[in-house]
C-alpha cells in the first residue's frame, strides 16, 4: 500500500508509460474482476433508477389506487384467442368475482377486451427530481383513452396499487438513508479513529472511552425512545432520517477503533517522519498523509456495511420501528408480505425479496471487489 | 360350563344397558365395550351394580379415586342440589381427552373466556340478558338499593372445602377494603353514588347482601359477568388457602406482594376454584397450561353424570400469530376461538379444513358496530404536538372544528364505504355507521331493531354536494395548496391516528390509506396518518385528548356495564376529558394541574352538550328498575347520538369471524359474538358439556 516507494527508478524513455498512479492501478485491477463490475453496475442502475427516476420507470404514480384490489400480475400477450400475432404485447381486461361461501376474491381476463402496452408513454403526472413536469412513462397501457385497463407485472395491493411502483419507489428511501446513515459514520469514524491513534495519550484515552460508553446503548430500545420524543408533526421520513443520524452518532465506535488500529502502524512509517520534518500540520498528517492510507479498509467497511444499514431498515420497519406505512420502503412492503394469508393470497408480495437481495448480494459483490482491486500489488 | 357363564355374562351386560340407560353411569360405553372372556365379568360390573344406587355418574378417573378411597363419592362432592345442565343443542356425551388450544399471552384470557365466566351472574347462551350461575338465585329490593345473592348450600372449592360467605367476607372486609393492600381498588360500580364502598352483609353462610345508602344497585351485579376479569380474578378468593398469604393472617411472615404473587389463579397450580377446570400445572418455561378436571364441580348433565366432559385443558403460548394461524390450518387445536386471526383469514383457513380435519362454526360473528370506525376527539386539547404551534388557543379552534356536528356529518357522508370494504376486507361486510354490536340486547324487539336501523344508516349516502356543501357552511375555504383551512384561516391536517385496534394492524393501515384519499379527494381535507402500532405513546395520545382521529373497533352488547362507547363516564375513547370529569366524582375532583397533565380533572361538558345529556342519562339508566326501561333509557342516548353525531366515522360492521374446531368435537352451540369480551363467549353456553367423540 505505500505506493511511492514502488515504482522503479530508471528505465528513462519507456517509464512514462509503465507508471501510473495508485488509483489507476486499481482500477485496471477492479475491471479485471467481471464480478465485481457486475456489482458496480447493478448498484449504480438501482440507484439512478430508484434514486432519481421510479417516477419515469413506474407506469403509474405512488398513489394511484385501482378497483384492482389485491389482482395478481397481469399476463403479457403475443397471440390473441384467434391465434393472431401481435408485435406489441397487449393485457386483457380483468373482471373481479367474489365468493360470498368463501370470501376468496378472484379475476377473470376478459378475452373480448384488449390493451396494447406502450413504450414511452403519457400517464399519471409528476415531477422529476422534484422539479422537472412530466407524465411520461417508460411503459403501460393508455390510460386517457382506456381508463379501465391495468397493467400490474407484478399484481397489486390491497389498494389496487401496482406493486412495481412501490417497489420502485420504496427502492428510494431504503437506498438513500442507507446510504446516508453510513457516510455520516464513517465521517465520525474516521476523523475520530485517526485523531485517536495520532495523538494517542490523554486523546486517546477519551475517545476511547466514549466509544465504549456509546456501545453500551442498545440500538431498538434507543429507537423506540428517540421515536416517541420526536414531535408528530415532522413527516416520518424527517423522523427516520433524524434516526438514522443519531444511530450514525452512537454506531461510529467499531470503525473508529478499527481507523486507529491502523493509523498505530501507519504513524511509525518513515514517510510521516518525513512530512513532521518538512514541517507539515498535524491536520496535514492525519489527513493527508495516513488516512488515505486506511482507505482500502474504510471503503471495504463501508461497502459491507450498507446493506447492514438497508436491513437494519427493514429489519426495524419489519418490527413496527423504523419506517412504518403508509410510507413505502422495502422494510415496509416485506412486511405486508410476511403473512401466511400473503403467501396464501398475495404471494406476488413477495417480489420486493428479489430486489433487496440483488442490491445486496451487488454491494457483496463490489466490496468483495474492491477489497482485492485496493491492494493492486497482491498476487490475486 | 361354557354356556353357563356366556348366560350369566349376556344377563350381566343386558342389565348394565339397563342400568345406563336409565341414567344411573357414567355412559352407556362399559356394556358394549366388555370384554368376551368371562373372567373379566365380574369385577366391572360388581362397580356399576353398587353404583345405579347413587343418582350421580362420574368421570372413571375420579370413580378409582373414590374407589381408591382418596377422593368422598360424588353425591359428597356434589352441592346439596347439584344444576342439572341441559341445552337444545346438548347430547348426553362421553368422559375423556383432553383439549388442546393456545393462547398469546400469560394470563391465557381467551382460553379463560372458556370456562372461568361462571360468575354468580352469568350471561345466557343466546346473549339476550343474564340468569344465575354460582350462586341460586338473587334479587333486588323495590327501591334496588339492597342486592341479595343466595348461594347454593354445599358447593364447594376444587379440593373440597365448602363455598360460603366465609370466603367473600374474607376478599371484602381483609382484602377489598384493607386500606394497606394496593393491589386492587373497588371499582366504581361497588361504590356509593358518594365515592364510598357500598356495604356488604353476610347475614349467615351463604346469603350475601350488597346495600347502597344512596343510590340503586340496578345495573351493578351485571358487572360480575363481565369476561373473566371481574369475578374470577377479584372476586374468586378462597379465604382458607390466601389466608396464608395474608399480611393479617400469616404464620410465615407473607407480604402483599407474596399474596399479589400467589392470588393468581389461572398460574399457581393448586389454586382452588370454583371452575369446571381448574389450574394443576404450568411448564416451567410458562408456556404450557394444563387446567384439569375439578371433582367438585357442580354442575351435572341430564341424566345426572357430573361434568365436565373433558379431562383437561391444555393450553399453549404461542404469541406469534402467524404460527397460531398456521397451527390452526393444520388442525393442531381442538378449539380455536380468537387465536386464528380475523375475517380476512377465512378464505385459506377453509382451504385447509378438510385436511386439518376442522370446520367452520359458521354463525360466530365478530359483533363490530364499526370495523374500523374512526372516533371523533370531543376534547381535543394542545400537547399532542400535531402542528407547530401547539397553543391552547389553536387546540380550540380545532376542537370547536370537531365539536361541530356539520363537520362530523361531512366526514361520515365524503367517502364511499364499499369501496373501503373492498380495500380492508375482500369486499364482504355491511355498510353502516358505527353502532354497538348489532347483536346487543338493547336492540331486541320491533324497536330496539328500529334504532339499530336508524343509527346503522345514519349520513351514510355518499353525497358530494351535500357534504361540501356543509363544510363551505362551516366556513372551511380551500386554500392555494387546494385543501380547506379552519375556519379562522388557518392550514388544518387532520391527523389520523391508527393501530391495530381490533387485532389487525394491516385492517386500520389499508383502510386509512383508502380514508386519506378519499376525503382529501373528495373533502379537500389534508390527512396525515400516523401510525402509532408499538409506540409507547398510543395511549396517552387518545386518554389525553391529544389525538384528532382515531382509528377503533367498536363492539359491545350490554353498554351499561360498558359505558364506554356511549356514555361520557370513563377517562377513554371519543370523550375522553369530559368522561375523566365525570369519573372523577366532576366538580368534587380538586386535583391541581401540573406541567405534564394539564387536565387532572378533565373538562366539564358545557350546558345542553351532548357529553353532559349523555351523562345524565348514564345516571337516569342506572337508577331505571326495569329491563325495558333501562333500554329506553338508551335509546335515549342512541338518539343523541344520531341528531348530535356522529362522534364516530363507522365504515363497516360485523364481519364473521374464523372460528374453527376438530370435526370430532360435540355439544358447541354455532352461535357467538367474539368481538366483545365482555359477553364470555363461547363461556356464554357451557364449555363443561362440550366433548369429544373420538
Amino acid at each position: 500500500m505505500t505506493v511511492v516507494e514502488q515504482t522503479t527508478p530508471a528505465a528513462p524513455a519507456k517509464q512514462k508509460q509503465v507508471s501510473q498512479s495508485y488509483w489507476a492501478l486499481v482500477w485496471w485491477k477492479f475491471k479485471r474482476n467481471r464480478i465485481a463490475v457486475l456489482g458496480g453496475i447493478l448498484l449504480l442502475s438501482f440507484y439512478f433508477g430508484f434514486v432519481f427516476i421510479p417516477e419515469f420507470l413506474s407506469p403509474y404514480e405512488l398513489n394511484h389506487t385501482s378497483d384492482f384490489v389485491e389482482a395478481p400480475p397481469t399476463k403479457l400477450h403475443f397471440i390473441d384467442t384467434e391465434g393472431k400475432f401481435h408485435l406489441q404485447p397487449f393485457v386483457y381486461g380483468m373482471e373481479r368475482k367474489l365468493d360470498f361461501k368463501t370470501r376468496a376474491r378472484t379475476y377473470v381476463e376478459d378475452t373480448t377486451r384488449m390493451y396494447p402496452i406502450s413504450l414511452f408513454i403519457h400517464g399519471d403526472e409528476y415531477k422529476l427530481l422534484g422539479f422537472i413536469p412530466s407524465d411520461l412513462h417508460l411503459y403501460g397501457v393508455d390510460q386517457k383513452a382506456n381508463p379501465e385497463a391495468i397493467v400490474l407485472i407484478m399484481g397489486a395491493d390491497a389498494l389496487g396499487r401496482d406493486w412495481f411502483t412501490r417497489i420502485l419507489y420504496g427502492g428510494r428511501l431504503s437506498l438513500m438513508i442507507g446510504l446516508i446513515g453510513q457516510v455520516m459514520t464513517i465521517i465520525f469514524g474516521m476523523t475520530l479513529g485517526v485523531m485517536s491513534g495520532y495523538y494517542g495519550g490523554m486523546i486517546d484515552q477519551v475517545i476511547q472511552r466514549t466509544t465504549e460508553f456509546l456501545n453500551a446503548f442498545p440500538d431498538i430500545p434507543l429507537f423506540m425512545a428517540l421515536a416517541a420524543a420526536i414531535p408528530t408533526f415532522w413527516s416520518p421520513i424527517a423522523v427516520y432520517f433524524m434516526l438514522t443520524i443519531i444511530l450514525s452518532f452512537v454506531r461510529w465506535g467499531g470503525l473508529a477503533r478499527q481507523v486507529r488500529g491502523l493509523i498505530l502502524s501507519l504513524r511509525e512509517r518513515e514517510y510521516v517522519l518525513a512530512a513532521k520534518s518538512a514541517g507539515a500540520s498535524d491536520a496535514r498528517i492525519m489527513f493527508r498523509h495516513l488516512l488515505p492510507g486506511t482507505m482500502s479498509h474504510v471503503i471495504v467497511i463501508a461497502t459491507l456495511a450498507i446493506p447492514g444499514m438497508i436491513l437494519s431498515e427493514t429489519a426495524l420497519s419489519w418490527l413496527g420501528l423504523g419506517l412504518r406505512a403508509p410510507l413505502t420502503s422495502w422494510g415496509v412492503l416485506l412486511q405486508d408480505a410476511a403473512t401466511v394469508r400473503a403467501i396464501h393470497t398475495t404471494p406476488w408480495e413477495l417480489w420486493t425479496v428479489p430486489f433487496i437481495l440483488v442490491t445486496i448480494l451487488a454491494y457483496n459483490m463490489l466490496g468483495d471487489g474492491l477489497r482485492d482491486a485496493l491492494d493492486p500489488y497482491g498476487t490475486r | 360350563m361354557k354356556t353357563k357363564y356366556t348366560l350369566l355374562f349376556s344377563l350381566l351386560v343386558i342389565a348394565s344397558m339397563l342400568i345406563a340407560s336409565c341414567g344411573g353411569t357414567q355412559t352407556a360405553a362399559p356394556a358394549t365395550d366388555q370384554p368376551v372372556e368371562p373372567v373379566a365379568t365380574e369385577k366391572p360390573v360388581e362397580p356399576v351394580a353398587t353404583e345405579a344406587v347413587s343418582a350421580f355418574g362420574e368421570a372413571p378417573a375420579l370413580a378409582e379415586q373414590v374407589a381408591a378411597g382418596t377422593l368422598p363419592p360424588v353425591e359428597e362432592r356434589l352441592p346439596d342440589t347439584p344444576v342439572v345442565t341441559v341445552a337444545d343443542y346438548a347430547e348426553i356425551g362421553k368422559y375423556g381427552g383432553t383439549l388442546y388450544s393456545a393462547s398469546w399471552w400469560p394470563e391465557v384470557g381467551n382460553v379463560q373466556l372458556y370456562f372461568a365466566v361462571e360468575a354468580p351472574v352469568k350471561w345466557k347462551a343466546d346473549l339476550t340478558g343474564y340468569e344465575p350461575g354460582l350462586v341460586e338465585s338473587y334479587e333486588w329490593s323495590e327501591d334496588g338499593k339492597t342486592f341479595t345473592m343466595h348461594m347454593r348450600p354445599g358447593l364447594k372449592w376444587s379440593d373440597g372445602e365448602p363455598y360460603t360467605t366465609a370466603d367473600w367476607k374474607f376478599w371484602w372486609e381483609d382484602f377489598a377494603k384493607n386500606p394497606d393492600q394496593k393491589l386492587w381498588s373497588i371499582p366504581a360500580y361497588l361504590r356509593n353514588a358518594d365515592g364510598s364502598p357500598i356495604d356488604m352483609e353476610f347475614p349467615d353462610d351463604y346469603t350475601i347482601v350488597w346495600k347502597s345508602k344512596d343510590r340503586g344497585l340496578w345495573v351493578d351485579p351485571y358487572f360480575m359477568a363481565q369476561g373473566f376479569w371481574e369475578f374470577a380474578k377479584n372476586f374468586m378468593k378462597p379465604a382458607h388457602y390466601l389466608k396464608e398469604y395474608h399480611p393479617a393472617y400469616t404464620t410465615s411472615g407473607k407480604t402483599w406482594e407474596d399474596f399479589a404473587n400467589q392470588d393468581k389463579w389461572w398460574q399457581t397450580p393448586g389454586y382452588p376454584c370454583l371452575f369446571a377446570w381448574c389450574l394443576t400445572e404450568l411448564s416451567s418455561d410458562g408456556q404450557n397450561y394444563t387446567f384439569t378436571r375439578n371433582p367438585y364441580y357442580w354442575r351435572v348433565d341430564g341424566d345426572g353424570n357430573q361434568l365436565p366432559y373433558i379431562d383437561a385443558v391444555s393450553v399453549e403460548i404461542v404469541s406469534d400469530e402467524q404460527t397460531r394461524i398456521l397451527n390452526c390450518s393444520q388442525g393442531k387445536y381442538d378449539t380455536a376461538f380468537r387465536i386464528c386471526g380475523g375475517p380476512n383469514e377465512i378464505p385459506f383457513l377453509q382451504e385447509n379444513a378438510a385436511a386439518g380435519g376442522y370446520h367452520f362454526l359458521e354463525n360466530y360473528m365478530n359483533g363490530a358496530g364499526a370495523w374500523p370506525g374512526y372516533m371523533v376527539n370531543q376534547d381535543y386539547v394542545e400537547g399532542g404536538k400535531n402542528y407547530e404551534d401547539d397553543t391552547p388557543e389553536h387546540a380550540k379552534e380545532i376542537r370547536d372544528l370537531l365539536r361541530d356536528a356539520k363537520f362530523r356529518q361531512a366526514l361520515s357522508m365524503g367517502f364511499d364505504r364499499q369501496r373501503v370494504i373492498d380495500v380492508a376486507w375482500g369486499g364482504i361486510a355491511d355498510v353502516k355507521n358505527y353502532t354497538l354490536s348489532p347483536q346487543s340486547w338493547h336492540f331486541t324487539g320491533a324497536d330496539g331493531q328500529a334504532v339499530y336501523k336508524k343509527w346503522a344508516e345514519n349520513f351514510i349516502n355518499f353525497d358530494a354536494d351535500a357534504f361540501n356543501a356543509l363544510l363551505d357552511e362551516i366556513g372551511m375555504e380551500k386554500g392555494a395548496d387546494g385543501f380547506r383551512n379552519l375556519p379562522s384561516g388557518k392550514a388544518f391536517e387532520l391527523v389520523i391516528d391508527i393501530s391495530d385496534w381490533g387485532g389487525s394492524l394491516k385492517v386500520q393501515v389499508d383502510a386509512s390509506e383508502e380514508m386519506k384519499k378519499q376525503w382529501e379527494t373528495n373533502l379537500g381535507i389534508k390527512v396525515k396518518i400516523n401510525n402509532l402500532q408499538g409506540q409507547p405513546d398510543l395511549d396517552t395520545r387518545t386518554n389525553e385528548g391529544y389525538f384528532m382521529l382515531r382509528g377503533a373497533h367498536i363492539s359491545e352488547i350490554d353498554i351499561l356495564t360498558y359505558p364506554d362507547w356511549l356514555f361520557p363516564v370513563v377517562n377513554r375513547y371519543y370523550f375522553p376529558l369530559e368522561g375523566r370529569w365525570f369519573a372523577k366524582g366532576g366538580d368534587a375532583c380538586a386535583e391541581e394541574p401540573t406541567d405534564t397533565n394539564k387536565y387532572p380533572c378533565g373538562l366539564k361538558p358545557e350546558d345542553g352538550s351532548p357529553a353532559q345529556l349523555l351523562q345524565a342519562l348514564y345516571n337516569k339508566a342506572r337508577e331505571t328498575s326495569t329491563e325495558q326501561g333501562r333500554h329506553e333509557v338508551v335509546w335515549e342516548a342512541i338518539n343523541i347520538h344520531i341528531e348530535q353525531g356522529p362522534f364516530v366515522i363507522g365504515v363497516a360492521g360485523d364481519q364473521p369471524m374464523p372460528i374453527i374446531v376438530k370435526d370430532y368435537m360435540r355439544n358447541i352451540l354455532d352461535f357467538g359474538v367474539v368481538g366483545p369480551w365482555a359477553p364470555s363467549t363461547p363461556g356464554n353456553q357451557i364449555a363443561a358439556l362440550w366433548w369429544m367423540d373420538k
